[in-house]
């Protein structure tokens, strides 16, 4: 077992007790914020070299949304630190009760490669602000960003309780034979399974933030240049690699014959005559990731876009229309610039439509009409929802982040992700006087006590009612 | 097995109807499981007491009264449980609508223990239904009575499709566990909780498990010991020593044990009389296996009280060991049975390094007049919950989480905890969408100026 004396070094680390004070979680925390400021533009060039990232792009989500975490984390420590007291019910007025806010040991957080810093470090926050020992694994698809975070991140964090592991899947199956007290894990589906099933031989709890398609539904009835605009920012932020991006359009026939010149127009206007010679359009990862993208294109027709370059990795904004269920791009998530358009009669149909599908990480709707964006809201289950814009809901750091049955399980974000890596200990500390109040729950029973019992009980029908 | 796709095909698509999602529908649901606790009461008290020989007063506030206590607190709340959450929006979403819902899974399966066996069906159900899910209810085939009754009375009560009781053992288990769920709660042991999960990880199915261990009990020296071994006798011996957070074993200084053993064994004789067998309020071993499984337990260790045992009507009697060693095997396992090891510590340094070597527990108690010392043991360990100069009794407060940590479990319920268990929080933001200037910002081309904002 290669990683077993790294594990065990830290839960040495985690026994000793350093990670528990407020002021030693609060010095890694402003560690993490000085990475980001010193770092950032290692940060703007690794992540640049690994999939083109713009710099604006990188600066918002690695950088920007990073430190609001961070700073939500510095602000509100100490609250969500404290105990947390709790209503008692008639037997326990008298003690003290409260929840714990207990660390849960040594715990792994898993990143892929599309934000490649933010997805780790948001967790990463969480689980330094919890109490926690971490490994961070890192992606080996994002290589500049892997080595960059291997080789920096330990100078600033207490080497004793964080290690950065670069590992590739051989060697991640191998880490996750030893035994955490927490795994977060961001990534695919199929891998999310094979997390989960090695967490199981542990009793390991988990968090997996997953993906899936991530339907995007446009009513008749709004501002189709405002849609595009939104849609078009959505779909191909950082080249479309993102978990919570506008999967597919679903719109009427009408809608779509207008909806094609808005995404045109939003297209040029975002990124020029030639999307190519945009500084501010991304690229593809890698080979692999490249031709199964590229291999979308060949369904239904090509509305915008289409073009590629091998070389750079680059696949031009697009637009598809006339598509069938059966083509392989309506079959998985697209996690590129492409974007299909789906037509339906009415919402009903599209409703109907996104229910029988797996339930996605993020369902979209757009209209003027309320009504319609609550219907689709109210009729339909995914992780999180955004009514008439695309991705801002995971902006807001009191909003909970996750998804929902194949789309994944937890969530994080702001105070989530405190909680997430916490062990919420209910505790209950009595007084040792007063034992005749206890003489009603000790044997030898007789038909007098159990009347009490009774009695007390259906005194109160509001409210928590346990007496012994 | 077909049928148990069926049932749960059946569940689903009741749950894909609808109709549980109305807070008008859940309520009635509830309403119906009041009745059925009040106007069968009688019912369920014989089958505990067919399956654990349970007094009726150990039965009935037990089992019974937290499940009214539930219903009652449930049906109070679901409206405000069940209503949207408003978050703090920031300077970007300030005009925005900006909530946390609430929504149901959709199927949970719940599959429950034999030691509790109508509450630990019961109370998670009530937070199933109060969420708005359709709930597959697998009561423990080793309480039979009970489970045989829960298939009975539930589809007199209940929506026949939305909650449906599936019985049988561990083939007819795993054979449930192949379907796909969108939350399971098991109660039970860290061994079957590891193959509950393992089965879920296939559809990823977020677990809730509510497991065991060995829950330590320190005892001070500086404590009102007649009191603190009271209250011990009572939570160690009820059900016969079957309930997950009984204190399984207690750590003290070697110069009260005897002490320790005195309070206990006078509290006995409080409780039962003299013959232990012969109270009516002393329950019995489930079954032969345990009873076997808990007497060789006994092996090589000094007994300073009981002992006796009678294998035809799985009676054990309150059993004390004293010195045993941490070794032994009475410290291996969840005893789970009327046996009381005493292992002797010299300090509370050493007792909370003792319990630290182990397995996090699901229960942890510490007796003490010093309010300091129980708060340094509270905070130099880990537990699913703690109980501090008593036993048992945070189970009973619904506003604490009630689950355990590491082996002993993932999760919690129990009064609201039980509602958020089952549901999904989805986040929703709903923007406007006029307002385009406010969003120019973001769009492409980028530059140094828009970023500097």
């Amino acid at each position: 077992n290669p990683y077993a004396g790294l594990v065990s070094r830290l839960r040495a680390a985690w026994l000793s007790g350093k990670t528990r004070p407020m002021e030693y979680r609060v010095a890694q925390l402003e560690a993490l914020g000085r990475f980001l400021d010193e770092k950032k533009q290692e940060i703007l060039e690794a992540t640049a070299l690994d999939m083109g990232k713009p710099p604006f792009e990188a600066e918002f989500s690695e950088i920007l949304l990073c430190k609001n975490e961070l700073n939500t984390a510095l602000n509100n420590l100490s609250h969500w630190m404290k105990d947390e007291h709790v209503d008692k019910n008639l037997v326990t007025q008298l003690d003290s009760a409260f929840i714990r806010k207990d660390p849960y040991g040594v715990v792994l957080i898993i990143a892929p490669w599309n934000y490649p810093i933010h997805v780790f470090l948001v967790p990463l926050i969480g689980a330094i602000a919890a109490g926690n020992c971490v490994i961070i694994k890192p992606s080996e698809t994002s290589k500049n960003t892997e080595r960059l975070v291997a080789e920096v991140l330990s100078c600033y964090l207490d080497n004793d309780c964080y290690a950065v592991v670069t590992a590739g899947t051989q060697e991640t199956t191998r880490l996750l034979e030893n035994k955490f007290d927490y795994i977060f894990f961001t990534g695919t589906s199929s891998v999310g399974r094979i997390v989960m099933a090695a967490a199981a031989k542990h009793l390991t709890p988990v968090t997996l933030e997953l993906g899936g398609k991530n339907p995007c539904y446009v009513s008749d009835t709004c501002d189709v240049q405002n849609v595009a605009r939104r849609v078009a920012w959505g779909r191909f932020f950082n080249a479309g690699q993102t978990c919570i991006a506008p999967d597919y359009v679903l719109c009427s026939a009408k809608m779509q014959e207008k909806l094609l010149p808005a995404l045109r127009k939003a297209i040029a206007d975002f990124y020029g005559p030639n999307p190519q010679e945009s500084p501010d359009f991304g690229r593809i990862v890698g080979d692999k990731q490249f031709q199964q993208v590229q291999a979308l294109l060949h369904s239904g027709r090509v509305a915008i876009g289409g073009q590629t370059d091998e070389k750079e990795r680059y696949i031009a904004p697009t637009v598809l229309v006339d598509l069938q269920l059966s083509h392989p791009i309506m079959k998985e998530e697209i996690f590129g610039p492409i974007l299909p358009i789906v037509t339906v009669a009415n919402v009903d149909e599209a409703i109907d439509f996104i229910n029988s599908r797996e339930r996605p990480l993020v369902v979209y709707a757009f209209s003027s009409d309320d009504k319609v964006v609550n219907q689709v809201l109210e009729r339909t289950s995914s992780g999180g929802f955004c009514g008439n814009d695309t991705l801002m809901h995971v902006t807001l750091t009191s909003l909970p982040f996750g998804g929902i049955g194949s789309s994944g399980l937890g969530m994080y974000h702001g105070k989530f992700t405190f909680d997430t890596f916490t062990h919420h200990r209910g505790c209950l500390h009595r007084n040792m006087g007063r034992e005749a109040l206890n003489a009603l729950r000790y044997p030898p029973y007789s038909r007098q006590k159990l009347g009490v019992v009774r009695a007390a009980s259906e005194v109160k029908r509001r409210g928590v009612c346990t007496l012994l | 097995m077909e049928r148990m796709q069926q049932v749960v095909g059946r569940a689903r698509a009741a749950f894909n109807s609808g109709r549980c999602r109305s807070l008008k529908f859940r309520m009635q649901q509830l309403k119906a499981l009041e009745r059925m606790v009040q106007e069968k009461e009688k019912e369920i008290l014989a089958a505990l007491k067919a399956d654990l020989h349970k007094s009726g007063h150990n039965a009935y506030s037990h089992e019974i009264l937290g499940v009214l206590g539930e219903l009652a607190l449930a049906m109070d709340k679901l409206p405000s449980w069940a209503a949207p959450q408003p978050v703090k929006r920031n300077l970007l979403t300030m005009r925005d609508e900006a909530y946390v819902c609430l929504e149901p899974l959709g199927v949970v399966l719940i599959i429950g223990a034999w030691n509790y066996p109508f509450v630990l069906v019961m109370q998670p159900l009530i937070g199933a239904i109060a969420a708005g899910n359709a709930v597959v209810v697998k009561p423990s085939e080793i309480s039979e009575n009970t489970a045989q009754l829960l298939a009975d009375l539930l589809p007199q009560y209940l929506d026949q499709e939305l909650y449906p009781v599936v019985t049988g053992g561990v083939p007819e288990t795993t054979e449930l566990l192949k379907e796909r769920f969108d939350h399971i709660l098991y109660t039970g042991n860290s061994t079957v909780g590891k193959i509950v999960m393992a089965a879920a990880a296939k559809h990823l199915t977020p677990v809730t498990l509510e497991l065991g261990g060995k829950s330590p009990c320190y005892i001070d020296k500086d404590c009102d010991l007649a009191v603190a071994c009271r209250r011990i006798t009572w939570g160690k011996y009820m059900n016969c020593g079957q309930t997950c957070i009984a204190p399984d074993y207690i750590l003290c200084d070697p110069s009260i044990q005897s002490k320790v053993v005195e309070n206990i064994k006078a509290t006995l004789k409080e409780f039962y009389g003299e013959d232990v067998k012969s109270s009516p309020d002393y329950e019995r071993i489930v079954n032969k296996r345990h009873f076997k499984r808990i007497l060789s337990l006994l092996d090589g260790q000094k007994i300073a009280h009981g002992g006796e045992a009678d294998e035809a009507s799985c009676f054990i009697a309150p059993t004390i060991l004293t010195d045993v060693s941490p070794e032994s095997k009475v410290m291996e396992e969840e005893i789970f049975g009327p046996v009381l090891p005493i292992v002797t510590v010299k300090s509370v340094d050493e007792a909370i390094e003792f319990i630290n070597r182990r397995e996090k527990p699901l229960a942890l108690y510490v007796f003490s007049h010093n309010k300091k010392l129980i708060k340094r043991v509270i905070s130099e360990t880990s537990s699913g919950g703690v109980t501090g100069n008593d036993v048992i009794m945070h189970f009973f407060l619904s506003t604490l989480p009630f689950g355990g940590v590491g082996n002993s479990g993932m999760g919690a319920y129990h009064g609201e905890h039980s509602f958020e268990t089952f549901s999904h929080r989805r986040a929703c933001l709903i923007k406007d969408l006029r307002m385009e200037g406010t969003n120019k910002v973001r769009y492409p081309p980028g530059s140094q100026k828009k970023v500097d904002w």
